[in-house]
């Protein structure tokens, strides 16, 4: 499907996303105008390689969720585009959408309220293919136990209804239908967090040997930075609809940079007691509302090191070092010291 | 017999943090909570048995359904009944067996004595009171002091689990308040009757990592500062890292390891307490030097057993790894492995 031209014109990259927003209109006056807007999203650029993981991590309403959705076209962006494979998606109308849908599939959070409990497991698998139109009865159900087996289900389980799952295997569900398609890039939005510790890590292992097996890119959103890191190659840490860093995970895990990162690594409750600290170092308060988002940098009323620079100026996210960026005037000053 | 010694000293480090006298407050025995009819019924909580001492934390631990949560209702007397029944044990606080109290009687234990903060700030508070009338509220109940005494003392406790503008605070509604700030409204109410054990509920699992760290510390400094005991429940290892003197493992409605939490980080006897700790994603391991190779995390196959099946010898035999014929047949009780450390399990005697 992917011609030469728009290789080389992507770059390797499976989706790049350039100075993506999304606002969301908040009451209405009399005349209908929205009063406000909640920045869900504000000027978001990055990009996923062939074949690569990006972890999103970030705290509740930092946007990540918002992002996951609008990838998909669940929402409409209010700015800025989204190349995948090289077409732009931001703009497509839903019929325009229809055969891009099959390529970008989305793993959802909650196995108990994502499948539909009157179907059975066996049809929640095989609607992809109907929608699409893809092969008949028999083939439908040939490839419907491929997916079982590759998603670790027995074929036995086809005609069970998803009440008679547990939690790790209606993930296994909600994933294969993700999988109907051939699809190239997935978003994972928490696809762990409903689950017991127990199970995360089998539904953890399933996803990377998928993207081995079917050559998968994923965005992988979650707030649990220590899950984040475990699968993807690198992460984006987002705060209040704002990417602050990106990084390979091993350098940003090891030097994080940005303040805002750099606490949430200390926030982290690590799993061994002699590692104990008496006080976490990290920012007091809670985070700002995103309808009115502080000035300047969004992290600068619970940083430690703010200056009056980061009210004025909004930091924009540049490479500090080589495949390291950072959203943060700190490091303006670094440069231009040096 | 290098290592019994080893084990010996780390018991003494913690007691050393802990300078009070150690005096058992309240011991829990041989409970047995079922939900049904005496016909028909499951079980919830299998023969658990654990003690809390004077200003310790004791952590349980366990994935959704291991009965943690039950067990620390019944303690405050909250297990409804029907379809709740306590079957057989005792809760000896203060002399008494708190599950032969009359209701009047447990209503001064509760709230008083041991009091209970919950997962759902926002649930537990009453969304149509301001944050001062509810903490007041408790207080007159309790202590029997006057509207104007209560109010100034939940302005003190807003003070000491660290609220900004505690005075403008009492007269907002939860609805006003974060997430972070509804949880430290609810532990300064907990905690405003001055109750000698403060049971907590997965008090941080709503809550976002950085607001997370913010209570556990708060936690630990209330707990310096009041000398209360805390029974914590928790399914994060994490998080009992952090914040546990001793840990309680519960698997499937039974208890299978207790141990001081170093000890049981370092030394986990029981095949599920160490598969559990294998299967969390870690970031440790990336601070420490040489790892150029990710490991795939080391999955438990299989999963929780079902309450409604009778399990006839060790609950987890179906997913351990080392289970033999007799672990199918035989219920391994908790028994001393090494000092101060216990263990259901089987592996020990082979």
């Amino acid at each position: 499907m992917v011609g030469k031209d728009t290789m080389t014109k992507t770059n390797g990259s499976i989706i790049q996303v350039s100075g993506l927003k999304k606002y969301f209109p908040i009451g209405r006056t009399l005349l209908g105008k929205p009063k406000n807007f909640a920045h869900a999203v504000d000027d978001v650029s990055f990009t996923i390689k062939q074949g690569e993981t990006l972890g999103l991590v970030g705290e509740s309403g930092s946007g990540k969720t918002t992002i996951g959705r609008l990838l998909v076209r669940l929402e409409k962006p209010t700015a800025g585009s989204m190349l995948f494979e090289g077409k732009d998606i931001s703009l497509l109308k839903k019929r325009e959408l229809k055969p891009f849908r099959g390529g970008i599939q989305m793993v959802f959070q909650d196995p108990y309220s994502s499948l539909n409990p009157r179907m059975k497991a066996g049809d929640l698998v095989s609607e992809p293919f109907i929608i699409y139109r893809k092969g008949n009865r028999v083939e439908i159900k040939e490839k419907v136990e491929k997916l079982f087996d590759a998603v670790g289900l027995r074929k036995e389980q086809i005609d069970r209804y998803s009440h008679e799952f547990s939690g790790g295997q209606r993930q296994r569900i909600g994933i294969a239908r993700a999988l109907a398609l051939n699809p190239r890039l997935i978003i994972a939005d928490e696809p762990v967090s409903a689950l017991d510790v127990s199970v995360q890590a089998q539904v953890l292992n399933l996803l990377a040997e998928l993207q081995d097996e079917f050559d998968l890119s994923f965005l992988f959103i979650a707030h649990d930075i220590s899950v984040v890191a475990h699968v993807s190659h690198r992460i984006a840490v987002m705060y209040l609809g704002k990417l602050m860093e990106v990084a390979e995970t091993k350098e940003l895990i090891r030097h994080p940079r940005h303040p805002y990162t750099e606490s949430l690594m200390n926030a982290v409750p690590i799993p061994n007691p002699k590692l104990r600290r008496d006080k976490h170092d990290v920012p007091q308060g809670d985070i700002p509302s995103p309808i009115n988002p502080p000035s300047g940098c969004r992290f600068r009323t619970r940083c430690p090191h703010a200056f009056d620079r980061c009210a004025k100026e909004i930091p924009l996210l540049r490479e500090i070092e080589s495949k390291h960026a950072v959203a943060c005037h700190l490091f303006d000053k670094e440069m231009e010291d040096a | 017999m290098g290592k019994p010694e080893k084990k010996g000293r780390a018991l003494t480090t913690v007691v050393a943090s802990n300078p009070t006298n150690i005096e058992t407050l309240l011991r829990v025995e041989n409970l047995d909570i079922l939900f049904g009819t005496a016909k028909q019924h499951v079980v919830a909580v299998d023969g658990v048995s654990f003690k809390i001492n004077t200003g310790e934390t004791l952590a349980i631990v366990g994935e959704s359904g291991c009965g943690k949560t039950v067990t620390s209702l019944s303690i405050m007397g909250l297990i409804p009944c029907p379809p709740g029944i306590i079957d057989n044990g005792s809760i000896q606080f203060n002399g008494k067996d708190l599950l032969h109290l009359k209701m009047e009687e447990m209503r001064k234990v509760r709230g008083n004595d041991i009091a209970m903060i919950f997962q759902e700030p926002m649930t537990s508070l009453n969304p149509v009171l301001t944050v001062g009338l509810q903490m007041s509220e408790a207080m007159m109940a309790h202590k029997g002091i006057s509207r104007k005494e209560a109010r100034k003392r939940a302005i003190e406790m807003l003070k000491l689990v660290q609220i900004p503008e505690p005075e403008k605070r009492m007269e907002q509604y939860p609805h006003q308040l974060s997430g972070g700030m509804r949880q430290r409204v609810m532990i300064g109410t907990a905690l405003s009757c001055e109750p000698k054990i403060l049971i907590a509920d997965e008090p941080t699992t709503a809550l976002d990592v950085t607001v997370q760290a913010q209570i556990l510390d708060l936690m630990n400094d209330i707990k310096a500062k009041l000398d209360t005991s805390i029974l914590f429940i928790t399914h994060d290892l994490g998080v009992v890292a952090e914040i546990a003197d001793r840990v309680l493992v519960m698997y499937a409605g039974r208890t299978i390891e207790e141990a001081l939490v170093t000890e049981l980080y370092e030394n986990p006897i029981h095949p599920y307490t160490e598969g559990l700790l294998r299967a969390i994603p870690r970031l440790d391991q990336y601070l420490s030097a040489d790892n150029s190779v990710k490991e795939a995390l080391k999955q438990m196959p299989g999963i929780v057993p079902s309450i409604y099946k009778k399990i006839e010898g060790c609950s987890f035999a179906p997913r351990c790894p080392y289970a033999r014929k007799q672990c199918g047949q035989e219920r391994p009780v908790m028994k001393e492995v090494v000092p101060g450390h216990r263990a259901a399990c089987w592996k020990p005697e082979w």
